[in-house]
């Protein structure tokens, strides 16, 4: 609970915001500077995939943060439905970019690294092709928010449709996986089993914690410079109308 | 009764001159001729063409074709004047839905069977294509409605609101298409695959209504 | 003229609204009586739409607050199934007739004593030779004529209307003060949001 009135205040957001988003700054930057270093030069080669399963490391941090974001955004929206937080709006309109921007990263990491493996930089896997949609689904959601200038309307219908998204993501995860059992003998080598070695699993942690370092620090500063924007808007309107009762008799004036 | 009284209103608009109930209908055999002239000739081709062009054509067809059917009444101040005024606002979708099933689902199901058809496929098969395509438009019809609330809510027609509400369908026009190609290679009627269509047609059903209404409802200001 | 069977309060204190984000007007209190009206007015922009949403229960009031009362008795909830709605749009479908529309209206708000009345709703706002004319194709001041039917076929007990007079010429206005009038001696209640006075026996709510 205490988490949700955060969200309530928006002067609390930005003191937290202030303290916060520099840290999350540093701690990027230099725990992904160790994480490459460590996917770099500590790490074996696979025996099979040679030097480029080290993509890895960029890789499968960037799909976790690209589903965690957007259920992020889901609980975001949600506690802005239910308990009216305008900041949670903001907060969960400034982690659509970064999310967008992981899944791309995704996207792109893993056609890279399915060139060599797959022999093919894009094959109709289950995972990939729900990360596809599901980057879609992000462009969809910001295109929501940019399309409506009234922010107040455009947060009702981006709420909506973020659930609505959150709910599809893994209906169409499942579908793809029958489809593919269905039609397609599963042949692809994956590189995350569970038996994973020290060395591998030491910079794809660091990996991970620096990007979702990034994470907070992007919503963080998104946020904070959307709050600003609604302020200096709000600086810019009319003051309201007082409403005044006076008791007329239309007959006694006539 | 006032689901009879929103339901004849709009067949009454609709079957009016610039009414359009048939565009959708016109959307899909246009899109069928020129994929069929696209893939060719030959049988071979078009057969298996036929799965994809079917439910690619008639789901974008029905997509685009009830792409307005809340717009009107968004903008006259209709839909303001039932959430104000009654708590009818689901025996007003359930008329749409009825109306979407008349309007569009049947008219693109029927047609279905001549263009599976000239497609290559014999009759009995088309007929059997024809049906599980009409089941699974069902669903479709559902994603199109809520695309349809988006588009009347955000006041924006054409593109975002079909692209936000596809997504929703690539499930069903995956196994849909699946289904129809088990149908035209002699597979079973009742394969896996046709089970989830009708499945998914259900989910859709009855997990979008909820989501249609709250679109309307915060388009009202 | 019979009276309504059931009878509505409303009460509002410290009401405010707000539209797109903005604070549009503030301070709104009154307490209504069954059988009593209330103008509101004020310059465009001033909120009148805004303060009647908020009353509808469409949109929440950003501050303050308004309850119902049905029959002296206080609820939480907004009595829909009592309110008749007059936006500040008309709600009419340009394709369909005006007998088209009185017929749905009819059916819609289930008054079926009404259905051979037709024509003499279509009279009374003086309609009367555009019975087949499609809405659409009424001038602006007619729509709204065709729109005040809607609230007479409805047969409701709380009218809350936005401009009901707007493009409507001198006869138009004095029927839908006839109406109000005539409204209020059925123990009914109006809100009514109007750039021109009334000549209705009613306070005024003055935002500006």
């Amino acid at each position: 609970m205490k988490a949700i009135t955060v969200f309530a205040n928006p002067k609390k957001f930005e003191a937290l915001s202030q303290c916060i988003a520099p840290i999350a700054f540093w701690t990027f930057l230099v725990l992904s500077a160790i994480g490459l270093f460590f996917a770099l030069f500590q790490s074996p080669a696979d025996y099979q995939q040679g030097d480029s399963v080290r993509i890895m490391y960029v890789h499968v941090p960037a799909a976790w943060l690209s589903q965690f974001a957007f259920v992020f955004i889901a609980m975001m929206s949600l506690v802005a439905y239910v308990w009216r937080h305008p900041v949670a709006d903001i907060v969960a309109r400034s982690a659509a970019m970064p999310g967008a921007v992981f899944t791309a990263l995704t996207i792109f990491t893993g056609a890279v690294w399915g060139k060599p493996t797959w022999g093919a930089p894009w094959v109709w896997d289950p995972r990939l092709t729900s990360v596809l949609i599901l980057l879609f689904i992000y462009i969809g959601y910001i295109a929501v928010w940019r399309s409506i200038a009234d922010t107040e309307r455009a947060a009702r219908f981006a709420r909506l449709v973020a659930l609505v998204g959150v709910i599809n993501v893994p209906i169409i995860k499942f579908s793809v996986d029958w489809w593919n059992s269905l039609h397609q003998p599963a042949s692809i080598i994956r590189a995350d089993g569970p038996a994973m070695h020290a060395s591998m699993l030491t910079p794809l942690v660091l990996m991970w914690l620096a990007y979702t370092a990034f994470f907070v620090w992007s919503v963080l500063t998104g946020a904070r410079s959307l709050l600003l924007f609604n302020q200096v808007e709000r600086r810019s309107r009319h003051a309201p109308r007082t409403a005044k009762i006076t008791a007329f008799n239309a007959e006694a004036s006539s | 009764m006032s689901f009879r009284a929103f339901l004849s209103r709009d067949l009454n608009r609709a079957f009016r001159a610039g009414g359009g109930w048939f565009y959708g209908l016109f959307f899909f055999a246009l899109f069928s001729t020129a994929a069929g002239l696209v893939f060719g000739p030959a049988p071979t081709d078009l057969r298996a063409s036929a799965p994809a062009v079917i439910w690619l054509g008639a789901a974008m067809a029905l997509l685009m074709g009830a792409s307005d059917v809340f717009a009107k009444d968004a903008d006259s101040g209709f839909i303001l004047i039932l959430f104000a005024e009654s708590e009818s606002a689901a025996r007003y979708l359930a008329a749409k839905a009825a109306f979407v099933l008349i309007v569009l689902v049947a008219p693109i199901t029927l047609s279905a069977i001549p263009i599976a058809v000239m497609f290559s496929l014999p009759l009995i098969v088309a007929m059997t294509v024809a049906a599980l395509l009409g089941a699974g438009l069902v669903g479709v019809g559902a994603v199109a409605l809520f695309s349809a609330a988006l588009s009347a809510g955000l006041r924006v027609g054409g593109l975002l609101p079909v692209s936000l509400a596809t997504p929703i369908a690539a499930p069903l026009l995956i196994f849909g298409s699946l289904a129809t190609k088990t149908i035209v290679e002699g597979g079973s009627v009742f394969a896996p695959e046709t089970l989830l269509v009708l499945a998914l047609a259900c989910v859709n059903s009855a997990i979008l209504p909820p989501f249609i209404l709250w679109a309307l409802r915060a388009g009202v200001d | 003229m019979e009276p309504f069977p059931v009878k509505y309060g409303l009460h509002a204190s410290g009401l405010a609204g707000q539209r797109g984000g903005a604070p549009v007007y503030e301070g709104a209190t009154f307490d209504l009586e069954p059988g009593d009206a209330l103008q509101v007015r004020g310059p465009n922009g001033a909120g009148k739409s805004t303060l009647l949403m908020n009353l509808a229960g469409l949109v929440p009031p950003s501050d303050g607050r308004s309850s119902w009362r049905v029959e002296n008795q206080e609820t939480a909830e907004t009595p829909r199934e009592a309110i008749s709605f007059m936006a500040h749009r008309s709600a009419l479908e340009p394709a369909l007739t005006v007998r088209e529309h009185v017929s749905f209206w009819c059916a819609h708000y289930r008054n079926p004593n009404l259905i051979e009345n037709q024509s003499a709703w279509i009279q009374a706002v003086n309609l009367n030779g555009y019975d087949d004319t499609p809405a659409g194709r009424l001038s602006a001041g007619q729509q709204r004529r065709l729109d005040l039917i809607r609230l007479m076929i409805a047969d409701r007990p709380i009218w809350i209307l936005d401009e009901p007079t707007a493009f409507v010429d001198a006869a138009g206005a004095r029927h839908v003060e006839q109406q109000i009038e005539r409204q209020k001696q059925r123990g009914g209640l109006t809100i009514v949001a109007t750039h021109d006075r009334l000549d209705i026996d009613s306070p005024e709510l003055t935002i500006g």
